[in-house]
Formats: structure tokens, sequence, C-alpha cells
């Protein structure tokens, strides 16, 4: 009985050690697509948690770009079809999502995770799996160092990143405007790579640094300690919900006086419901990778707002533009649409794409086009300075 | 004076920690289960008084009135639909029954109302109070004042009520009770309703200040898990002692410390006081 009781415990030992180990090793069978058969494309987003409304918003842009597409017949024929997974702005989660896309789903490419720790969480297992992926959203800057030449060949981003976007602002206009700043930032690798950004700024005094956790809602005991520290300025790394929040709680507070700046999704359209008093923001600066006032996005305004009723926002506008990316990679493959061949396209990729500028990956699969500065004046945001954007030394 | 700021900045926060507190408290005194889906009730709470006060146009006191007891009677329906069923079953069925229901509610609502941020301003939001250095909205000083004649109006319930002396038997021996007689779980349907009551109350006070959204509830459960092991799990006054206690001390690790290191420093307490004391700061009272 018990050399029975043994192998059976030893042959489930190994029955599971096969399937991890199975499980963990790249099935290499993600997607195909051969003459006529649909491109599947994964859009693996922060759809529900604490920033779900930003996931949402660039699955809404990337399938109106999609079935804009679809509706003329596709690319060379093949049809778009996006496969959603929900990586809930969560590493553990996102690990989970991207394998349901790859593993079950078989993509042949993928837009995300709009969540900088989900996608270096993610980057080895699509290099494992030899599956691209576009980022439109996230920004932290050891994306693109881990990316392209002498990194994961599999990875490409759309947007700017945080190294050059928080460098130019902070030297450009932040530190022209004060001499002390208080950070508060996310408790994320976002968050951090942006603190980390400011913290070498010459000419620029930071007071304080401190973290809130994405969801927060209370803000006075720390809004109360910087308060007491008399800065120049705030600078707040994140996105409208927890930035309105700040918002009203200073002005609860009565720290008017005191500058705001932000790196993340604060100065959007949709900020204003949130405030007590909407007009409470106005002189807020924010550096930006897109902007909603271009005047060559207005058609994607038009667009947008006639599908779905709703103002067009940042994450919405790049869901688009990475899709839009997609389709022109896609759309000078000959032969079947394999993730090989998508990555080689978008290695290719040289256009100009209206609303957002000139679309072209450098070595390290990034693409560089200006930095947007948005500033709140009454309840408007406003395009206020364009700055060229380009790689940094040493990247 | 920074330190009046911060006593006042942590009076606010503990009486929110104490409103959700409270509930999980009273549930397990009462009960005996613990209930992971509290926070969604918070949550719920919101998404009601939000309908209530925004989308009907229900003035502040009738939506504040229209939320409590819109969760009570939700509170009720839970005990009788769920917690009824799980009891008497071992603590890993419960576990997963409370924890399915807060998976079920949160994503409820994220597919039927959507996970953009919702505001439910009221009159009190935008009129700020300025005494000295301190400055805050009437709204805060309403979720002061009335969380703290809340919970005096409940230990005056459960110390002098029919049922509150029930409740409160029930939570020292419950098989006692049920030899003579006592319909415990009338007493428990009861007891969820008055928890589900005070979620709706801290939606109703706090929701004013802040964006709803579906994972509005996730991070206040936390601490209302260290506020209720900090008080005595099963015990209502150590519990709301230990909340207010608990959001003064992290305003004053956030003033003299970092905002960084406060949950540190919560769980920090809660692991001293599980390893000191493990019933809790207070006595070793039974029942709530």
């Amino acid at each position: 009985m018990r050399s029975k009781q043994w192998r059976a415990g030893a042959a489930g030992l190994v029955a599971a050690l096969v399937a991890v180990v199975g499980a963990g090793c790249g099935s290499g069978t993600s997607g195909a697509a051969s003459k006529g058969q649909p491109v599947k494309i994964g859009l693996n987003m922060n759809y529900s948690g604490p920033s779900g409304y930003e996931g949402q918003s660039v699955y809404k842009g990337a399938k109106l770009a999609f079935d804009e597409q679809n509706a003329k017949g596709g690319v060379n024929g093949h049809k778009l079809d996006a496969v959603l997974a929900d990586n809930q702005c969560d590493p553990a989660v996102g690990l989970n999502a991207i394998r349901n896309l790859i593993d079950k789903n078989h993509v042949s490419v993928i837009i995300g995770s709009n969540c900088s720790s989900v996608t270096l969480a993610q980057m080895p297992i699509i290099q494992q799996n030899k599956v691209p992926m576009l980022a439109v959203e996230d920004s932290n800057t050891d994306i693109t160092r881990n990316a392209g030449v002498g990194g994961n060949p599999w990875m490409f981003r759309l947007n700017l990143m945080d190294e050059a976007m928080a460098t130019i602002f902070a030297k450009n206009v932040v530190a022209k405007e004060v001499k002390t700043l208080a950070v508060l930032a996310v408790e994320t690798d976002y968050g951090q790579g942006v603190v980390d950004i400011l913290k070498k700024i010459p000419g620029l005094k930071i007071l304080s640094v401190d973290k809130y956790q994405l969801g927060q809602s209370d803000y006075r005991s720390i809004l109360t300690r910087i308060k007491s520290e008399h800065p120049d300025g705030l600078f707040f790394v994140g996105d409208y919900p927890e930035g309105s929040q700040v918002l009203n709680q200073m002005h609860e507070l009565g720290m008017s006086g005191i500058k705001v700046y932000t790196r993340g999704n604060v100065a959007d359209p949709a900020l204003f419901k949130q405030l007590d008093d909407p007009t409470s923001a106005t002189g807020l600066k924010e550096a930006n990778f897109w902007g909603v006032g271009l005047p060559d996005s207005r058609y994607l305004v038009k667009k947008y707002e006639a599908r779905y009723h709703e103002p067009l926002t940042r994450p919405s506008a790049m869901g688009y533009f990475g899709a839009k990316t997609l389709i022109e990679a896609i759309s000078h493959i000959k032969g079947d649409v394999t993730p090989t061949a998508i990555r080689d396209a978008l290695e290719k990729v040289n256009f100009n794409l209206p609303g957002l500028g000139h679309v072209h990956f450098d070595a390290h699969h990034q693409n560089w086009y200006p930095l947007y500065v948005n500033e709140i004046q009454g309840t408007k945001v406003k395009l206020v300075e364009t700055v060229p954007a380009k790689p940094l030394p040493g990247l | 004076m920074v330190v009046l700021d911060q006593l006042v900045n942590g009076l606010a926060l503990g009486a929110l920690y104490a409103l959700i507190a409270a509930g999980v408290a009273v549930i397990f005194g009462v009960v005996g289960i613990v209930n992971f889906a509290h926070g969604e009730l918070y949550m719920l709470g919101a998404y009601l008084f939000y309908l209530a006060h925004v989308t009907f146009g229900l003035p502040y006191i009738p939506g504040l009135v229209v939320t409590i007891a819109g969760m009570a009677a939700f509170g009720a329906l839970i005990q009788l639909v769920v917690v009824r069923r799980i009891v008497h079953r071992p603590w890993q069925s419960q576990l997963v029954a409370t924890l399915g229901l807060s998976i079920l509610f949160l994503n409820f609502i994220a597919v039927a109302v959507g996970t953009d941020p919702r505001r439910a301003f009221t009159s009190l939001t935008r009129a700020t109070l300025s005494v000295g250095s301190v400055s805050l909205s009437y709204q805060r000083v309403a979720l002061i004042v009335v969380t703290l004649v809340a919970f005096a109006a409940l230990h005056q319930y459960v110390r002098h009520s029919r049922m509150g002396k029930a409740m409160r038997a029930v939570s020292q021996n419950r098989e006692a009770c049920v030899t003579v007689g006592v319909d415990v779980q009338h007493v428990a349907m009861v007891t969820f309703a008055i928890a589900a009551a005070l979620a709706g109350l801290a939606a109703a006070l706090y929701a004013p200040l802040v964006t709803i959204t579906p994972t509005m509830g996730q991070l206040l459960i936390i601490k209302a898990f260290v506020v209720v092991i900090i008080g005595g799990f099963g015990r209502l006054d150590a519990t709301v002692a230990a909340a207010l206690g608990l959001g003064v001390a992290e305003s004053f690790v956030i003033q003299y410390v970092s905002a960084t290191y406060v949950d540190v420093f919560a769980f920090i307490i809660m692991l001293g006081v599980l390893l000191a004391r493990p019933h809790g700061l207070f006595d070793r009272r039974v029942g709530i």
C-alpha cells in the first residue's frame, strides 16, 4: 500500500513538474494569418481596477481604428480581430493576461499594457514566445532601455518615455518658474521613474517626495505636511481621478499659492467634473505625450465623439494611433502575417500619422515626436508649448 | 499649528475607518464570520447615494436617509440569501463566499455602471470652515460629528434595547441563546442590516468628498481589518477607539516620517498587537 501511494505521489509530482515546465516554455504557436484569415490583435489593457477608465479608453480608440479598417475590407484582405485581456494594472494579473492572449488566443501582435510595471513584467514572456507588443501609454524609461538592440527585440513603444519628457519639462518649464518643489507620485515603476529624474535636475530643490496608492482618496495629511514646507510648487505624478482629489484637498486646505505641475493625465477634459470648484485647477501645467488641443487631431475628436458620445482623451487617442501604426505595418507585409513579419514591419515603419506626428522606431524601438505642455485655463485644457524630444545620450 | 491640523485630519480619517471597521467587528462578534465584502458594501452605498442625490436629485438629508435605509435592507438580504447558508460551514467556505460576494459586487458595478469616476457633490462639499490654521470643508466636519453621534446612538442601542441585548447575548454565547429560544438568525439579520447601514452612512458622509469608483472600498477594507485586529475582533467600542487612534497616528507618521511608510506603520502596530495582545489592545471581555 505504501509503495503504491509513493508511486502515485511521484507520478503526480512528475505530472505537475511537466505542466509547470510546459507552461513556462513558449508554445511558439502564436498566430499566423494566412491569406484571407483574420489577424488576431491582443488588447492587453488595464480594463478594470483603479485605472480601469484608462484601459477602457485605449480599447475604445483601438477598436475605432480596427472597425474603420475592417469596414474598408481589412488590411490586404485580412480582417483585424481584437481580443481583450484585462491586466488590472497589476503585474501578477498581467502575467495571466498575456498568457491568455498568447497561449489561448494565439494573437499575432499585442497593444499594451498601459502600465509600466505590468509591461516590464510581461516583456520576458513576449520575448520567450516571439510575439511583438506595442506600448502606447506606458512611460517608464526601462521599457526602452531593455528593448530593441541589445535587449528585447519584440517590444516597441509609440509614446514618449519619462526620461525624455520629465527631463525636458523640468528643465524647460518647471525650473524656470520655481526653485523648490514637493513631489507626490504614484507608488509604481512609473511614479518612481519620474521621481528619479526630477532629483537629477540642476537648480531644482526637491523638498520632499511622497508616494500614494492607486485608488487612494485621502491626501489631507500629506498636503498638510507639504503646506508646512512652503514649496514654490507641487509636482504630481498620476492621472486625473487621483489628481482631482489632490486639487480638491489643496483647495480645501487653502494651498492656492502653490503652483502645480503634473506628469500624467491630469489636464484632461474629464478632470473638471471631478473638481469641487471647476476653475480651481487654473494654471496647472502638464507634460504629456499627446494633447487634446492639437489642430490636426480634430478629425479624430469628431470621429470619436460621434462613435462613443464622450470626449476624446489622451488614452483613447493613443489607442487609435497604436492601432493605426499596426495597420500601417501589416499593410507592408507580403505573404502570411506572422508575429515575426509584424515585428520586422514595425522596425521599418516610417510614416506621418495625423494627430500624433511622424512614426518611426529607433534602434531601441522607441518612437520620437514633440513633447506637449498643456495648461489649464479656467475650464479648458490649452496646448501652450511644443518641445522637440529626442533620444537622450547613453540610452 | 501643524499638530492641530494633523489631529483634525486624523480624526476625519479615523471616523471613516471607524464606520467601516465597526461593521466588520459587529458582524464577526455576533454572526461569527469575517465579511470580506464589507468594502464593497461601502462602495455600493456610494453608488446608491449618487443615484439618490445626483440622478434623482434628492436633497442631501433625504439622500443620506435613503442610502442608509437601502443599505440596511441590502445587508439583511445578504444575510438571508447567503450568510444564513454558510454560517455553520467551515471557515474556508465562509471566506470563499464573502470573497465571492466582494468580486460579484465590484464587477457588477463595473459592468453595469462603468469604471469612469463620478462625483456626488453636496452644498457642504464646497463650503469651507476655517478656524485658525485649520481649514476643512463642512462635509468633513459632518463626517466627524455625525460619526461620533452615530456611535453614541449605536452604543445606547446595543446596551439598552431588547435587540441590542440579544446581539450581545449571541456574541457571548450563541448556543446558550439557541437553547433559551432566542431567534439567532433574526439577530444575525439585524446585525447585518446595522453593519451595512454603517457602511451606507460612511458612503453618504464621505462620497461627497471623493471620486466614486468600483474599487473605492478595496484600500479601506484592508485598513478596517487592521483596526479590528488592533481593537479586538468583535469589540465595537474598542474598534471605534482603535480607528480614531490609527487615523491620528497615521497623520502624525505622515507629518514627521513619510507617507511612504504609513501602511508599514499600521501593519507593524497590527503585528505587535497580535503578538503581545492577540485579543486586541483592550480587555479580554467576550462579546460586543
